[in-house]
């Protein structure tokens, strides 16, 4: 599939990057299965980038499905909402795979739950208006979308209504809906534009009023031709474009979208805004629309159970608060030589090991890796081969940075630039001497920013 | 395969902590991982890792070695049956050939391995891989006749002063290869330079000659006086362009066959192994230099002045050395565009060495180990100019 940007400036791809197996076969052709409401979830009460959110509920009160449970006065912040009818318990602590230690609200599920093809409907099936003649003003869209909690569901977690809002400031002239899923194995996206592409073209719609965009694009990787056809069959009279972009890894990532869709730069410390653009992913799209037109809080999320080491592969859509535990046994539990599981895709996931935690907004698949999926490695002397400066998207010089950071010379790794890196792993993956790059450059991050405050 | 982890599994107590042999544990990890994969797993993301890891970065310069090895044999083979009047048929040239290369390369391996061991043991780091690659580059560069000792004592300079005594892999500044020869080339001019060291008699001779006096094509060029044609007396010796690039004269041992080179190279450039930056602004530096130079060549100047740049690409070690030596990753620079730059100068010296120095034929050894030495300097500018330059560069 080639290339089709039509009025646009960008080349469809971006400088640097690499190219891991993807792997998305595994999962990409299971259509989106309900998974039943688990007997308990725990909703950490951070899941998005910001400040955290305080229980508005008390131990013992009885919620309903969709009800506000924990809230926060903090602009860059998403309120919280119970995915299930049931009784919230004590409030406790949970260890997030990323390493957090969050307080936690658990919610005991009774009585009968919306479940199966009715919450289905409810989410993403049905009708879905593309014209709205002036029903909606920006300004009411973007307070839905922070009434219905909506953060980024592409990993970052980002609150939604920050960037799909009218913004006086800084003119946005385009919206980007991204569904490039670059990270290998993960099919979250892929699926929910074969299957709810109708959602995706109202919420962009809905997107493109609330920021003032005039052009809107529908950013997909030509390795899915299937979710590029639904999509320009489901745009069909509307003015938004369909651009396939070259498969490359992080294709996905803002700022490689805006240069390769767009040909504009982002410099470092700015946001799309600043260079007029808005990014969002399919999914949150989907779920702003379900949260502007039918005022469904974000309660619930597709995930992709993929990878060599599970019975079942599948594409659920789960409650948030879900324990990984169920959601695994739900797939068939594991295969005998899984090795790693990760919350998320291989490249930017977290390996976690306790299976009573939740799954977050943010989280997008949960992989399971055999053995043989995941190289063993050794570290060696690194060779100056200079891979990862080769495949760099941000265009760092990772060993230099890891170099420092090893040495913790917080000046040197600062000079370097070492808070652009956006810890995408291409480094670490193309290394031939195995050096965990990313982990020593995340290290020399929180250093450098320790020695700022300081 | 079962057999062999046995195996390691029932020796490992001996090379651990309080294990008997605890002094060699690097011998034993280098060959254990050699046959299996560490068993160590990947603990942090990225996952999923490329292919491409130092076992495999090694055994890509062996593979793409070997054309140039074999050739090797067998041009040296041929030129040694040829001068002392053996039988010119396939398995005799061959196996004279490998009579004289291979006790060159075992001699290098098993030297350049006890070194290796040596300072693993003493200062317990792991034994690279990349000892594999330079115990074999080595002899390549050697004239066959060179006596066993002194590739001995070449290849323990390359190691223990070219590589060890800067920390080990990664951290030396120039080739270790090249370092070896260059200390061979210095200390014993007589067997590495001259006439009569590009052919090796070999012990099967039938007349006992120690060695046969034929010169490399850059040694005839030399004998090219103001107003020659380099051309026409390489020309008149028998050396015509395709031979030239075929590699079939007398000449170090895997440097004769810029063909082979060729291969050797598209196989590195294709795994990912070397950098084809290096490569092409090599050829770039010595085509350019070459015409710029028969700008000024006239009937009273050097008559390698007006030599076509092109000839210089197919004559003596240059193929050989930008194929592989320039492009070693831990002396050439790690930065994209000085790469350019990097091979380009080493297209130049080479060029210029060979115009102007007559002394020093093998202008490409000199030309590689100096740019070694600035490759450090190339990156320090490159990295000062992308940050100066930084609205962060996507």
């Amino acid at each position: 599939m080639g290339i089709r940007l039509k009025k646009l400036k960008g080349k469809g791809t971006f400088q640097r990057g690499v190219h891991p197996p993807g792997r998305k076969e595994i999962s990409a052709d299971k259509k989106i299965e309900i998974m039943p409401a688990p007997g308990k979830v725990i909703l950490p009460l951070l899941q998005n980038i910001g400040a955290p959110c305080k229980s508005i509920v008390k131990p013992k009160q009885v919620v309903e499905l969709g009800e506000k449970i924990a809230d926060s006065k903090e602009f860059i912040s998403a309120a919280i909402h119970s995915p299930i009818s049931g009784t919230v318990l004590k409030e406790t602590t949970v260890t997030l795979p990323n390493g957090r230690h969050v307080p936690a609200l658990p919610i005991r599920g009774e009585g009968t739950q919306l479940d199966g093809q009715n919450l289905w409907d409810r989410l993403y099936g049905g009708e879905w208006p593309k014209k709205f003649d002036g029903k909606f003003s920006p300004t009411e869209i973007s307070d839905k979308i922070n009434e219905g909690g909506l953060v980024g569901l592409g990993g970052a977690a980002f609150p939604t209504h920050v960037k799909i809002a009218p913004n006086p400031k800084k003119q946005v002239d385009t919206l980007l809906i991204n569904g490039c899923e670059c990270e290998p194995y993960l099919t979250t996206d892929y699926r929910l534009m074969v299957e709810a592409s109708e959602a995706i073209i109202s919420g962009s719609i809905l997107g493109g009023i609330a920021t003032g965009a005039k052009d809107i694009v529908i950013c997909i990787e030509d390795n899915k031709p299937e979710a590029i056809q639904t999509m320009q069959k489901a745009a069909e009279g509307t003015d938004i474009q369909i651009a396939a972009l070259k498969t490359k890894y992080p294709q996905g990532s803002e700022r490689h979208l805006i240069k390769a869709v767009l040909d504009r730069i982002m410099p470092l410390g700015q946001l799309p805004a600043d260079v007029g653009v808005a990014v969002s992913n399919v999914g949150t799209i989907a779920a702003a629309a379900g949260a502007v037109l039918r005022d469904t809080p974000l309660t619930h999320r597709v995930v992709s159970v993929t990878g060599g080491g599970i019975k079942n592969p599948k594409n659920l859509l789960v409650l948030i608060g879900t324990p990984y535990g169920d959601i695994i046994e739900y797939c068939g539990g594991l295969t005998e030589d899984a090795a790693v599981v990760t919350s998320g895709g291989p490249m930017m996931g977290f390996a976690f090991t306790d299976f009573t935690m939740p799954i977050t907004k943010g989280t997008s698949g949960i992989t399971v890796l055999t053995k043989k999926d995941t190289k063993k490695a050794k570290e060696t002397a690194c060779i100056r081969c200079g891979l990862c400066v080769d495949v760099c998207p941000v265009n760092l010089i990772p060993t230099r940075l890891a170099t420092a950071a090893r040495h913790r010379d917080s000046d040197l790794a600062e000079k370097y630039n070492i808070t652009a890196c956006m810890e995408c792993g291409c480094c670490a993956y193309t290394c031939p001497a195995n050096i965990p790059l990313v982990q020593l450059i995340r290290m020399g991050k929180v250093m450098v920013i320790a020695n700022r405050k300081n | 395969m079962k057999m062999i982890q046995k195996i390691f599994d029932s020796q490992r107590k001996h090379f651990e902590e309080k294990g008997k042999f605890r002094m060699l544990h690097p011998l034993f990890e280098a060959t254990e991982t050699f046959f299996f994969f560490p068993g160590i797993l990947i603990k942090n993301s990225p996952f999923v890792r490329d292919n491409l890891d130092m076992k495999r970065f090694m055994s890509f310069v062996i593979l793409a070695l070997i054309p140039p090895s074999v050739f090797g044999i067998y041009n040296t083979g041929w030129q040694s049956c040829k001068a002392t009047g053996m039988s010119l048929d396939f398995s005799t040239v061959f196996f004279q050939g490998a009579l004289i290369v291979l006790p060159l390369v075992m001699v290098s391996y098993a030297v350049g391995f006890f070194w290796e061991i040596l300072f693993a043991s003493l200062r317990k780091h792991p034994i690279s891989e990349g000892f594999l690659v330079t115990g074999l580059l080595f002899p390549l560069t050697l004239p066959p006749s060179v006596p066993l000792w002194q590739a001995a004592v070449g290849i323990s300079f390359g190691v223990v002063i070219g590589k060890e005594v800067f920390g080990g892999t990664g951290r030396n500044i120039f080739n270790p290869a090249l370092t070896g020869r260059a200390f061979l080339f210095f200390a014993y001019p007589t067997k590495m330079s001259g006439d009569s060291v590009w052919v090796a008699a070999g012990s099967f001779a039938k007349e006992a000659v120690d060695a046969v006096s034929s010169a490399t094509p850059l040694a005839f060029s030399n004998l090219a006086v103001a107003g020659d044609n380099i051309e026409s007396v390489l020309e008149k010796v028998g050396f015509t362009v395709t031979k030239l690039f075929l590699g079939g004269y007398p000449g170090s041992i895997g440097g004769t066959s810029a063909l082979c080179c060729l291969v050797g190279a598209i196989i590195l450039v294709l795994a990912g192994v070397a950098s084809y930056r290096i490569i092409a602004g090599g050829i770039l530096g010595v085509y350019i230099t070459g015409l710029v130079l028969n700008l000024f060549a006239g009937p009273q100047a050097n008559p390698w002045m007006a030599l076509p740049p092109f000839y210089h690409l197919i004559m003596g070690g240059f193929a050989f050395g930008i194929a592989y030596m320039a492009t070693d990753p831990v002396s050439a620079p790690g930065m994209d565009h000085v790469k350019w730059i990097y091979g380009f100068a080493i297209g130049t010296l080479t060029v210029l060495i060979r115009v102007f120095n007559p002394a020093y034929p093998e202008g490409v050894m000199m030309a590689i180990l100096f740019m070694n030495l600035f490759s450090p300097l190339l990156d320090h500018i490159e990295i000062k100019f992308k940050l100066k330059n930084r609205i962060l560069n996507v």
